[in-house]
């Protein structure tokens, strides 16, 4: 369990390190962002490895200068890869940053140019790939460790008010999911812990929840668990959340119900439950669940 | 409008026959037939039940090696095909369905990406292109592997999977899934794979990676593994996926380039380059005789589009002009198939 802490701890040292020194010179790609869909939610059983933000036909701008290092046109060749991610750009900044371009309109992607500055025109927002409407992928790469890392904090922030919705908190024990209510009788033992949190949005009614950038929990006051949709990489040929020591999708989310938090030794007698759900502006929503611990449910 | 029909095809077949070259070697082209997709088809049941696809713009489908259509249907978002099935799918993931060459269904699997059908397997590759698995024949999976990097290109034979990545890795898959290659050139600069090629045997593997520059790397086969035999630099780059070609018995990588065809041998001595005239690069195949078949777009002078056959490394010995943009070639054997237009035809290479 500190492993785990120690490491987020570390990605998040990362992220801050990008952050602090590009923070001020990164730019939103697109003006008036708003999001529908942030980094690690849960799309096609695999994780999101990127934010979508949504917009009609306008100009995308790099985050910040670089030079054009893979460009992608959808169907533009019959023998090309097939690619979810359609017309695409790929952009190399400073320090071995990356950024990409998915989604762009077929045809937008700007020629002649081998790079490009914060300002400049790369494409336009479309639909190409698989999307059900315009809008812009956006994925950031760190070329130092191959990881994909959470867009949201490394670029300015969009202080947003909003507070992410805990849905529901559940325990989960022989595969079997009870919900707590803010009073529960639960028996002693170990439990997992399923928390259903995301981000409130306009577009949640019809896209896949977006997923919050922290989920928290603490027992009696101690923190105990937590998952922080920081980076991405690799562990033995598998995605996972917040490398090294994260996990994989299939171990993190189950189908609807929610994020596998991690597992809780419940001890006998009355125990405070905190799940706090937080998104990367600081805004935060916190759920309170007092557990009756008896010698059976 | 049969007579029509008629006449436009003895045309074409006479235009692209009759200003045909002949090999100065014993090999000459010899036209069989020709199709005419342009006009409305009446799909025929043919003797043999060989089948080749074909896919020219946005329609595809099956010929009997006689020059019967037995199949035709309207590409979606794109189709990939073997001889003996195909998968037309959309641009929205999520179902694959698979038919036969008559356009039966032989599975639909709930995939998660899109398919890629390579050297008689079945690929799916996820719709964020950083993840790769493998389908039956009956759609179930054999195995899947993550990349954590955006896949740029692959290339399979019957036993492996050549991977190129955005991070600058290429790796080699054995058929079950397991990695047993991984090579990253040092010194690149960016670190990125823009184009794989994997011989039909295993025993050459080609990349090419890096802008500055852009160099192409050949490598050989060595147990399981491969050994880096050598780097030749280009002279142009490219930011887009590299189309390379490798064939068996051929000890030559082919990299399609916006001036030509660039070539480099395994066993050293100069690359070089077969000029295109500015001619796009439509596809590369071989013959069994060793020779290989490229098929070139319009070129920017106006120059119509036209196949070449060349002898390997890099002499054109026959050059057959096309009546339009060439869409579609594969060899088989001595037999060539190609498209152009909406013309669909087969030549045969014959001893003289």
């Amino acid at each position: 369990m500190r492993l785990s802490w120690l490491f987020g701890g570390m990605a998040l040292l990362r992220a801050a390190a990008f952050g602090g020194e590009h923070c001020a010179a990164l730019g939103w790609p697109v003006d008036n962002p708003s999001l529908t869909a942030t980094f690690g939610e849960s799309r096609s059983g695999r994780f999101l490895d990127g934010i979508d933000i949504a917009g009609g036909a306008q100009p995308v701008k790099p985050i910040e200068g670089g030079e054009i290092i893979f460009v992608s046109e959808d169907s533009a060749d019959p023998r090309g890869l097939p690619s979810g991610l359609g017309s695409f750009v790929v952009l190399g900044h400073r320090d071995g940053l990356r950024s990409l371009y998915a989604h762009l309109e077929r045809g937008s992607i700007v020629r002649g140019k081998t790079s490009l500055a914060t300002g400049d025109a790369l494409g336009s927002v479309g639909d190409s790939g698989d999307t059900v409407g315009d809008h812009l992928g956006l994925c950031v790469i760190d070329g130092a460790t191959g990881e994909f890392l959470n867009p949201l904090t490394i670029l300015p922030r969009l202080g947003t008010t909003a507070t992410p919705v805990i849905n529901a908190v559940s325990i989960e024990r022989d595969k079997k999911l009870t919900a707590l209510s803010s009073a529960s009788s639960v028996a002693p033992g170990m439990v997992g812990l399923v928390v259903d949190a995301s981000e409130q949005s306009p577009f949640v009614d019809f896209a896949d929840p977006m997923a919050p950038y922290t989920i928290t929990a603490s027992l009696d006051g101690d923190p105990v668990l937590s998952l922080r949709y920081g980076s991405l990489g690799l562990r033995g040929g598998t995605e996972v959340l917040d490398p090294p020591s994260g996990r994989p999708y299939d171990a993190t989310y189950l189908g609807a119900g929610g994020v596998r938090l991690g597992t809780l030794q419940l001890k006998p007698g009355e125990s405070e439950l905190d799940v706090t759900a937080s998104d990367v502006d600081g805004n935060q929503a916190t759920a309170r669940f007092i557990l009756t611990v008896g010698a059976s449910p | 409008m049969k007579r029509i029909v008629g006449f436009a095809l003895a045309l074409a077949i006479l235009y692209v026959f009759v200003f045909a070259r002949p090999l100065p070697a014993e090999l000459v082209p010899k036209p069989v037939w020709a199709q005419d997709l342009a006009h409305p088809l009446k799909l025929a049941s043919a003797r043999s039940p060989a089948r080749v696809g074909f896919r020219m713009g946005d329609v595809f489908g099956y010929v009997a090696p006689d020059g019967l259509v037995t199949f035709l249907d309207t590409v979606q978002a794109g189709v990939t095909m073997s001889d003996e099935r195909y998968s037309n799918y959309s641009s929205v993931s999520g179902n694959l369905v698979v038919k036969d060459s008559a356009g039966r269904v032989v599975f639909n699997v709930d995939s998660g990406g899109y398919p890629v059908m390579e050297a008689g397997r079945l690929f799916v590759v996820s719709s964020d292109r950083t993840s790769l698995g493998e389908l039956d024949r009956r759609g179930a999976s054999l195995w899947r592997r993550d990349f954590g990097s955006i896949i740029t290109s692959i290339d399979a034979s019957a036993s492996r999977l050549a991977v190129g990545l955005l991070d600058g890795r290429l790796m080699v898959i054995a058929r079950g899934g397991r990695r047993l290659f991984v090579y990253a050139p040092r010194g690149e600069d960016p670190k990125v794979v823009y184009g794989v090629a994997l011989s039909p045997d295993n025993a050459y593997l080609a990349a090419v990676a890096g802008l500055h520059p852009q160099r192409l790397y050949l490598l050989r086969e060595r147990g399981e593994a491969y050994a880096p035999v050598r780097s030749v630099e280009l002279p142009s780059a490219s930011r887009s996926q590299v189309f390379l070609h490798l064939f068996e018995g051929i000890p030559y990588a082919f990299a399609e380039s916006p001036d030509g065809l660039r070539y480099a041998g395994f066993g050293g001595g100069a690359a070089g380059l077969i000029p295109s005239g500015g001619a796009p690069i439509e596809d590369v195949a071989a013959a069994t005789s060793r020779r290989l078949i490229e098929a070139t777009g319009e070129d920017p002078a106006g120059r119509g589009a036209a196949l070449r056959i060349i002898e390997p490394p890099g002499q054109v010995v026959a050059t057959l002009p096309l009546p339009g943009s060439a869409l579609f070639l594969r060899s088989l054997g001595e037999r060539v198939y190609f498209g152009s237009e909406r013309e669909l035809a087969r030549l045969d290479l014959v001893e003289r």
